[in-house]
């Protein structure tokens, strides 16, 4: 074993745990970092709207958030506050204020909102700072700070206990978005519970490494936040521009493990296309599932490990939209090949929903993103994402997931269109054409007063 | 895809919010975590007439999916909505059940549909609306457990929505064996909360489901004669009545037959009853709607296509007013001879008509009825690709390679992470057709003796490698 990288390592460590602890005791240190940090912490109570019933259902629930400059701005997760109807937030001071929601970004789950620039300067209340999470250590203390189980101001304190945690892909949001491609997490053993979510996780110098998320069910102090680096990343871009673009290629990675040899690449050297999505850019681009892909815009990328994956992805998703990407693959067979990508824009992961109340369903639109998550033909029509029990619709059995085509022999092309049906013929018994994958059938929406409601 | 190595559950920090992966193991903690994720609380909308009122009721039980496609076990006793502990029902129709939503107490949420119910054992099956977009965590059911008084199971329910439907760990105890050959236990401390939960065995293995005796009016035959309350059903008592009841359903999507003699047409249906038809001005009053028409069929072959509704079949109409009805006439054509030639009438919305002639052919075989190979050095067991597994991936009937009937988990194969249900194209430079290419491929590879075997393989669209490390060595695999 070389002695070189391991002395390094050491070294740093040496460097950056003391330099926190040393010169005062943890508990001066604990005292310093939250009186830093309490004033930045706020309780958000979110209404949301549900439409998974057929019918727009108000629901309310917890989370933490935090302030990060004199603007009001506040972080906080998607899956606090994405989509809110009306938010209010619970100062440190236990002042009550309302929000409004400024950007949202189901992929990474986060969300920023704000709160009037004249309250944080009402109140004194001073921001929080990031700091850079990628020279955080194992070990280094931290603190957990939010609302568990709806208990405002609480603070927890642990270490962190691994810095690059990998949680598999294909995780979701209740609202059904994927998210959690793009960052690997840093797990802690503060404990994190149910109302946590959205709240800052900060070093003993009160500032913020990463934003606490998630926890392990059924286990005791294993928590996950989101890294700083990402956090500011997302948060500047929702703040400055409302919104995170990311280029879309249609491609899911495996790390290369020890399998070079059944690739035919050294150890170290590219990733291995594990599946291509049909009909995205990189099919149009002929990239294979089994190809090893050595460069991408002319910058080796690899992975040898699932850690490297989060990475990898973040990679592809910061392409400017709609460039032209040289990349080179080793295709078994016939060695090395260069190829040219053109990415498209990722967009939204969910369209904007609406209730047809008189037929007793709710639809939202389809966006790109939905034509590959829901594996649907193409982004015509509009997709139920819930039918009221007992309506007219039920009784028709329409069921959820299902495409709508159209209305009384009117195609729907989209959301509009189909709102534009609804207004017209809302009063009337109607016939859908609705389609699931393959099939296609008829739907009878009648008019029912008994069973109406 | 399943991923055989992720042992976390990782759950949104938001209350009643979460999100979960896979595990299994023996220890409580682990058969918690794991069981956990296979059951969920039963939301559903019971409908019926008291007293001359029409009323809407709420119920809750509990659920288990026990497939990886979404089908879900349930108590029968949802449908007895005023059933007091006495077992006497106060009177009136069985109620209407729909809206049936599952919530699993890691968040997730999906909405379902009955597929059938058994009167004798009580018990109902449940399919989830949304077709999984990866293999869903399942029971495993384990046969042949010999259970004696004294054996004491395992069980689980969920809490309310209040305490975030934290699932509740219990044990309850044979405390005797009520009918041979074991296949019903009387079990002590098991109350009607339980209904529907399924019990494991100390290996975290399922091997029955808690049911209540029926007592109705509507039961026919009784489990066991004078005793009310919740027993234990060993998996044994009702795997047939499963497997009986997924044919009936594959019978409407597939017209799955049962023999080698089945007629097949290759579409899809569903009814067109009579306030349908006269919404559409058909002459007719009704008939059926083909909602897909398979690629390669003789229906494909005869120009039939989506949103064709046919009302004759051969000279007699076709009289479909429900969904139910739709598997008798799927079964009508079923018992038609391979190479009828039969006549369709088809009507357009308005009321044009024409005939079309189909060629009926013999029906293709089933994942019921499908061939299986064992490979033993890989602890591997896979089935041919019929056409109903590949439809119901969403995958072209003639997509190549075989399907993972099952993997030893500490198998060589089972630690590479493929799972039941995946479909294996490829097998390191073998191409995997079928059942031969497969077998030739692992005879090739036991031959050769590679250090590491790579396994390409898809669920639905998705693809992934899968290796596994062989220890050519170890003559005990």
């Amino acid at each position: 074993m070389s002695a070189n990288p391991l002395r390094s390592l050491l070294l740093v460590a040496l460097l950056a745990i003391p330099q926190q602890a040393s010169g005062k005791d943890l508990q001066t240190s604990i005292l310093q970092a939250q009186d830093q940090a309490l004033s930045a912490l706020v309780n958000i109570q979110p209404i949301t709207e549900s439409f998974t019933r057929g019918e727009a259902r108000k629901q309310a629930s917890v989370g933490s958030g935090f302030l990060i400059d004199d603007q009001g701005h506040i972080v906080t997760n998607y899956h606090v506050a994405g989509r809110a109807k009306q938010l209010m937030v619970t100062l440190s001071n236990k002042e009550r204020v309302e929000a409004e929601l400024v950007g949202e970004d189901p992929l990474t789950d986060l969300a920023i909102i704000k709160i009037p620039t004249e309250t944080v300067e009402e109140f004194g209340l001073v921001p929080l700072a990031f700091t850079t999470s990628s020279t955080l250590h194992v070990g280094q203390f931290v603190l957990a700070l939010g609302s568990p189980l709806a208990l405002a101001r609480t603070m927890t304190f642990g270490i962190v206990s691994n810095t690059e945690r990998y949680l598999a892909d294909g995780m979701s949001l209740p609202t059904g978005e994927r998210t959690g491609e793009f960052n690997t997490w840093i797990q802690t053993d503060a404990a994190i519970n149910p109302g946590n979510s959205g709240g800052p996780l900060i070093n003993l110098s009160g500032q913020v490494v990463g934003v606490n998320a998630r926890g392990a069910m059924f286990a005791d102090n294993i928590g996950f936040a989101i890294p700083a680096d990402t956090a500011r990343r997302v948060a500047h871009d929702l703040i400055e521009i409302g919104e995170v673009q990311r280029s879309y290629v249609g491609v899911r990675f495996q790390p290369l493990k020890d399998w070079e040899g059944l690739f035919e690449v050294t150890k170290g050297e590219g990733v291995l296309v594990a599946s291509v999505e049909e009909g995205g850019p990189a099919a149009a681009a002929g990239l294979n599932a089994g190809d090893i892909l050595l460069t991408y815009g002319g910058e080796e990328v690899g992975a040898r490990f699932d850690e490297e994956l989060p990475g990898l992805y973040q990679l592809l998703a910061e392409t400017e939209v709609g460039a032209e990407v040289p990349l080179t693959v080793m295709r078994r067979g016939q060695g090395r090949l260069d190829l040219k990508l053109k990415t498209v824009n990722t967009g939204r992961l969910q369209g904007d929903r609406f209730e047809a109340e008189h037929w007793g369903f709710a639809v939202k639109g389809i966006t790109e993103q939905m034509v590959f998550d829901l594996d649907l033909q193409d982004n015509t029509g509009v997709v139920v994402e819930g039918v009221r029990t007992g309506g007219p619709a039920h009784r028709g059995k329409l069921r959820r997931g299902t495409v709508v085509r159209s209305v009384e022999g009117q195609s729907v092309a989209d959301l509009a269109g189909f709102q534009a049906l609804y207004e017209k013929l809302g009063d009337s018994p109607v016939v859908l054409i609705v389609q699931r994958h393959e099939s296609q059938w008829y739907v009878l929406v009648e008019k029912n007063g008994e069973n109406g409601q | 895809m399943r991923r055989a190595t992720v042992l976390i559950l990782v759950a949104l920090m938001l209350p009643g919010a979460a999100q979960a992966r896979r595990n299994k193991a023996q220890p409580v903690p682990k058969f918690y975590a794991e069981a956990s994720q296979t059951l969920a609380t039963v939301e559903f909308v019971q409908e019926f007439v008291a007293g001359g009122q029409r009323q809407q009721t709420r119920g809750y039980t509990d659920g288990a999916v026990i497939s990886e496609d979404g089908l879900i076990l349930i108590s029968g006793r949802v449908r007895f909505p005023q059933r007091g502990g006495s077992g006497r029902i106060s009177g009136g129709s069985l109620p209407e059940l729909s809206g049936f939503v599952l919530h699993f107490s890691d968040g997730r949420e999906h909405q379902a549909e009955v597929v059938g119910f058994d009167d004798d054992m009580n018990l109902g099956l449940l399919r989830i609306s949304d077709p999984p977009s990866e293999p869903m965590p399942h029971l495993n059911w384990r046969t042949g457990f010999e259970v004696d008084v004294g054996t004491s199971l395992r069980t689980l329910t969920l809490y309310t929505e209040a305490f975030d439907r934290k699932p509740v760990y219990s044990t309850v105890m044979v405390n005797a064996l009520l009918e041979k050959p074991q296949e019903v236990w009387s079990l002590s401390g098991a109350s009607s909360n339980l209904l529907g939960a399924p019990l494991w065995d100390s290996k975290g293995r399922a091997v029955g489901v808690v049911a209540e005796v029926p007592m109705s009016p509507w039961a026919g035959r009784q489990v066991v004669p004078d005793l009310s309350g919740p027993v234990g059903l060993s998996y044994e008592r009702f795997a047939v009545w499963i497997a009986q009841t997924l044919e009936g359903e594959t019978a409407v999507a597939e017209e799955d037959p049962e023999d080698a003699d089945a007629a097949w047409l290759g579409v899809m249906f569903q009814p067109v009853n009579r306030e349908l038809a006269e919404h559409l001005k058909l002459s007719s009053g009704g008939g059926v709607v083909v909602s897909r028409v398979v690629a390669g069929s003789p229906a494909a072959a005869a120009g039939l296509k989506s949103l064709d509704i046919l009302v004759e079949l051969s000279g007699e109409r076709i009289d479909v007013e429900e969904e139910a009805d739709t598997a008798s006439f799927a079964q009508a054509i079923r018992e038609l001879k391979p190479g009828t030639t039969v006549e369709f009438v088809r009507e357009a919305p308005g009321g044009a008509r024409d005939v079309v002639p189909v060629t009926l052919v013999q029906a293709p075989r089933s994942e019921l009825h499908a061939q299986r190979r064992t490979n033993k050095a890989f602890a591997l067991t896979v089935r041919e690709a019929t056409m109903d597994t590949l439809l119901g991936q969403r995958l072209d009937p003639t997509t190549p390679g075989v399907v993972v009937d099952g993997a030893e988990r500490a198998g060589w194969a089972g630690l590479s992470g493929l799972g039941v249900g995946v479909i294996i194209q490829r097998i390191n430079d073998h191409e995997v057709t079928d059942l031969d290419s497969f077998e030739k491929a692992m005879d090739a590879i036991e031959a050769e003796k590679p250090e590491k075997v790579l396994f390409f393989a898809r669920f639905g669209r998705r693809t992934r490698f899968f290796v596994a490390e062989p220890d050519w060595e170890d003559e005990s695999p």
